[in-house]
């Protein structure tokens, strides 16, 4: 495995196109195939794991970090994470509170960096990261500075942070949805509500993980799942094998995440050179 | 008279050099000076928040860290009147008693090579350090780390573990006694011995003894005011003494012994009186720090604050007396104006052994000798980085 | 069957508090397999080799001792690999706030990271590194998988980092995402996230440069060379 920049995408083992079987998670999801949730339920329910943590929506685009136990927990965690929940301390507790020995973790890039090198190479935390079986990250292209993003819909489109039901990412624009209204916002225009960190991130797909996924325009409906070692390739070929997960080969859209790392990379190298 | 120097004393904590001045074999008198640099900690903590200074002081030592952390803040509540609540100081507590078998654990590895036969230590080894990691684990869930635990602060508990933290600890709790129990047998296995254990076995020895509690450490009961400490090089005018770069202490003018062995004949009317006696007391001092931990975190009512309200630090004095590993610890600090320190002076026990340890290694073997040294478990790093009292 | 040779691994301790050394031997039952451990914990005289593929030194350099910069040099000589373990080693850590003035040795006053006297292959900071860190260290380095270890590599480029290089580097400069890494590696509970971001408590930070090593943004800072 390679860190960021090495190597845009970092290690591959496997590149598939994903689809949930199960309608209940169909139904709960809009923008992909539900794959990584198919497959936590199946880490879950076949004891792979003892709990999944997982950023839930709360109200609107607010988040707040859970650990499902249960398979009706897991589903209410489905969805886009488009807030970054500073989970880590909250996690720590909640993991020790409820005695967990193994869990799997859904989270962004640079905290599956923090959990990847946590769990290879733990300079204090290792009674957290032994614990920490499965890293799943989702691709990212930054994440928004929260208040600031809703303060901006409301301001100008009148659209409170409780009122929006889910938001997309297209090519080029943001798409937010409020009930059956779509809003269409130029993705030029949200920018400066990025977290400045996330300007000089290089890693889209979240190299330092076991699985990384996201969905690609091409193929709406699936998710696409990068797995990087043995670890994250038992995980989907066991959901697979157990029919949690319907699977095809996805090595034809890697270009297309190519491209969206590539352009992450250059703005970070751009942005770098301004702010550093 | 010969002359054996070991001018890095191995299988000790830290970096020391020993001169035994010998007659046909018999030791007839004994130098052991610390050889590592002096990091001055309790120059490095003046003009600081008293934080800073527990953090600090904390990292004198890795092998008796929380010992020192515990004297530090003793002496800062000391210093600005305040008291933490009972779960504090039981918490503390179970962190001092973990940090003991902690160390002891150590000291049982090194001494093994002298007290043990070549053929069994491997298992020593790893049955010692199954034992340390099972004994850490307490460290790191109550305390926050194996090493260091910084939970330990001024007034009580900075972070208090959840109450399934304490259930399953106290699950384990059995596990931990097991691994104990099963590790004093073969520390105790005469089978197993080298020859020099008969040698100590024979050799009845004593001083006078410094000890301030059983578990923890109280101030009132020692007088702290009669300690008094001088450079290595003053209380040996050999030549070679100039190398030391540690202080010795004496307690109301005279040498003591402090540490397992002055802490059970003070409190548990121990009897063995022998050169062994130090390493059947430590095997003891250790099997009581673990019932007692055992007891402590039955104790602890959840329901209880763990850390006093409102601190402020000011001036004001203070002494903190705690029963390290080694013996006793007295930190003394006193706070200026703003609470900042303004001066920190700490002895350690090694301080006090180092006389005694030399005094006992008279009229043994070489090889004795040596092992005598051991059994006292110095703790260079600690005993390096002290200032003067005066 | 090919015998492998076990990697001979020296522990050199040049004036540390032993938690770094404590941390080592816990480390050890697990790697007695793939290294041979040569430590004044368990050895008789002096060390068993004249060459060892890897050397582990603990504790920070006093500079006021020639004698310790000259052991550290001819540890270099001997040793194909240096790792500096632990913060002392690596970074300095608590020791950068040493300044002297203690009997018996007032002169001890100056106190460096061993890269100010040699060169060294890997810093691994922490206060103490745990145990399960050098098992990984070890996984890695043996397999000879590089760029895993690369922070490491970088690290040993760099002297001095702490939480305030952290606050400044990261937080002031607003490239700080939230992520709340920096908190929970944090040895003495210096930082806390307050709105989102690491607020430093100055009294308690010993400057042992986890957190650094550990925050994604600055971790990358790190890799891209940008820190010295």
């Amino acid at each position: 495995m390679t860190l960021p920049g090495e190597n845009l995408l970092g290690q591959i083992r496997g590149v598939y196109l994903s689809r949930a079987t199960d309608g209940d998670i169909l139904r709960r999801k809009v923008a992909s195939g539900g794959a990584v949730t198919a497959m936590l339920l199946y880490a879950l329910e076949k004891n792979l794991v003892d709990g999944v943590v997982a950023a839930k929506r709360t109200r609107g685009l607010a988040g707040e970090p859970v650990v499902a136990r249960t398979r009706e927990e897991l589903l209410e965690t489905a969805g886009n994470s488009w807030n970054i929940v500073p989970f880590e301390e909250m996690i720590k507790a909640r993991i020790e509170e409820e005695g967990l020995k193994r869990v799997a973790v859904v989270c962004l890039p640079c905290q599956a960096q923090l959990f990847g090198q946590m769990r290879e190479f733990p300079l204090l935390e290792a009674d957290l990261s032994c614990r920490v079986r499965y890293v799943v990250s989702l691709f990212c292209r930054g994440i928004f500075v929260f208040g600031a993003f809703i303060n901006h819909l409301q301001i100008r489109y009148g659209i409170r942070g409780e009122e929006i039901t889910n938001v997309r990412l297209g090519e080029g624009h943001l798409i937010i949805q409020r009930g059956r209204e779509e809003l269409v916002i130029p993705l030029r225009e949200v920018f400066p509500y990025l977290q400045t960190g996330c300007l000089i991130c290089s890693d889209y797909t979240g190299v330092w993980s076991d699985v990384s996924a996201g969905s690609v325009e091409r193929e709406p409906g699936w998710t696409l799942l990068i797995t990087r070692n043995r670890r994250g390739e038992k995980l989907v070929r066991g959901a697979e094998r157990e029919g949690y997960l319907e699977l095809r080969d996805g090595f034809h859209v890697l270009e297309d995440v190519l491209r969206g790392a590539k352009n992450k990379l250059e703005r970070a190298r751009e942005n770098m050179k301004r702010l550093l | 008279m010969g002359e054996v120097t070991l001018n890095r004393v191995h299988r000790i904590a830290g970096e020391a050099k020993l001169i035994l001045y010998e007659e046909d074999g018999t030791v007839r008198d004994a130098m052991f000076m610390a050889t590592a640099p002096v990091r001055g900690f309790e120059r490095m903590v003046v003009g600081k928040n008293p934080l800073f200074a527990v953090e600090a002081v904390m990292r004198i030592c890795g092998l008796c860290h929380a010992s020192h952390g515990i004297a530090a803040v003793e002496a800062v509540e000391h210093a600005i009147g305040v008291f933490p609540p009972r779960n504090g100081l039981l918490m503390r507590e179970a962190l001092g008693l973990i940090n003991r078998a902690q160390s002891h654990a150590l000291q049982f590895l090194m001494i093994a090579g002298d007290l043990i036969q070549e053929g069994k230590r491997n298992e020593v080894f790893l049955k010692l350090m199954e034992f340390h990691s099972k004994v850490s684990d307490y460290l790191l869930k109550l305390g926050g780390a194996a090493t260091h635990p910084p939970n330990l602060t001024v007034g009580g508990m900075l972070r208090v573990p959840k109450q399934s933290v304490f259930n399953n600890l106290k699950g384990e709790f059995p596990n931990l006694v097991k691994s104990w129990e099963g590790l004093k047998e073969i520390l105790l296995d005469e089978d197993v011995q080298t020859g020099v254990t008969e040698e100590l076995r024979g050799v009845k020895r004593e001083m006078p003894y410094l000890a301030s509690s059983l578990f923890y450490g109280d101030r009132y009961n020692i007088r702290t005011e009669e300690v008094e400490t001088m450079p290595y090089y003053e209380f040996r005018r050999e030549k070679s003494a100039v190398e030391s770069t540690t202080l010795v202490a004496f307690y109301k003018g005279k040498k003591v012994e402090t540490g397992p062995r002055a802490r059970m004949k003070t409190y548990r009317g121990f009897r063995d009186s022998s050169l062994y006696g130090i390493h059947l007391a430590r095997v003891q001092d250790t099997e009581l720090s673990i019932l007692r931990l055992g007891e402590i975190l039955d104790g602890i009512d959840m329901n209880e604050s763990f850390r006093v309200k409102n601190i402020a630090f000011g001036p004001g004095r203070g002494v903190g007396v705690y029963e390290a590993p080694r013996g006793t610890l007295v930190h003394y600090l006193e706070l200026g104006e703003e609470g900042r320190v303004l001066n920190s002076r700490i002895v350690v026990p090694t301080m006090f052994n180092i006389p005694a340890m030399e005094e006992m290694a008279k009229g043994l073997s070489v090889k004795a000798a040596e092992t005598v040294i051991r059994l006292y478990d110095p703790c260079i790093p600690c005993a390096t980085h002290v200032v003067k009292l005066g | 069957m090919r015998i492998v040779e076990k990697l001979r691994v020296l522990h050199v301790d040049v004036g540390g508090c032993e938690g770094c050394s404590v941390s080592i031997m816990r480390a050890y039952p697990r790697l007695m397999e793939r290294i041979d451990l040569d430590i004044s914990y368990l050895r008789n005289g002096d060390p068993k080799h004249d060459r060892y593929d890897v050397a582990l030194i603990t504790g920070g350099v006093c500079m006021n001792e020639p004698r310790i910069a000259e052991e550290l040099r001819e540890v270099r000589e001997k040793a194909g690999v240096i790792v500096a373990f632990g913060s002392c080693s690596a970074l300095g850590g608590i020791l950068r706030f040493c300044r002297g003035g203690q009997t018996p040795r007032p002169d001890h006053r100056n106190f460096q990271p061993i890269n100010s006297v040699i060169y060294v292959d890997y810093s691994i900071p922490g206060c103490p590194p745990t145990p399960q860190m050098l098992q990984s260290f070890f996984r890695y380095f043996m397999e000879g998988k590089e760029t895993r270890l690369r922070l490491f590599r970088v690290t040993a480029g760099v002297k001095k980092l702490s939480g305030f290089d952290l606050i400044d580097d990261v937080v002031l400069t607003g490239l700080c995402v939230g992520c709340g890494a920096c908190e929970l590696s944090c040895p003495t509970c210096a930082i806390k996230l307050v709105d989102k971001r690491p607020t430093l408590i100055p009294e308690r930070c010993i400057r042992c440069g986890t957190c650094y090593v550990r925050c994604p943004r600055a971790s990358q800072i790190l890799l891209g060379g940008v820190k010295k």
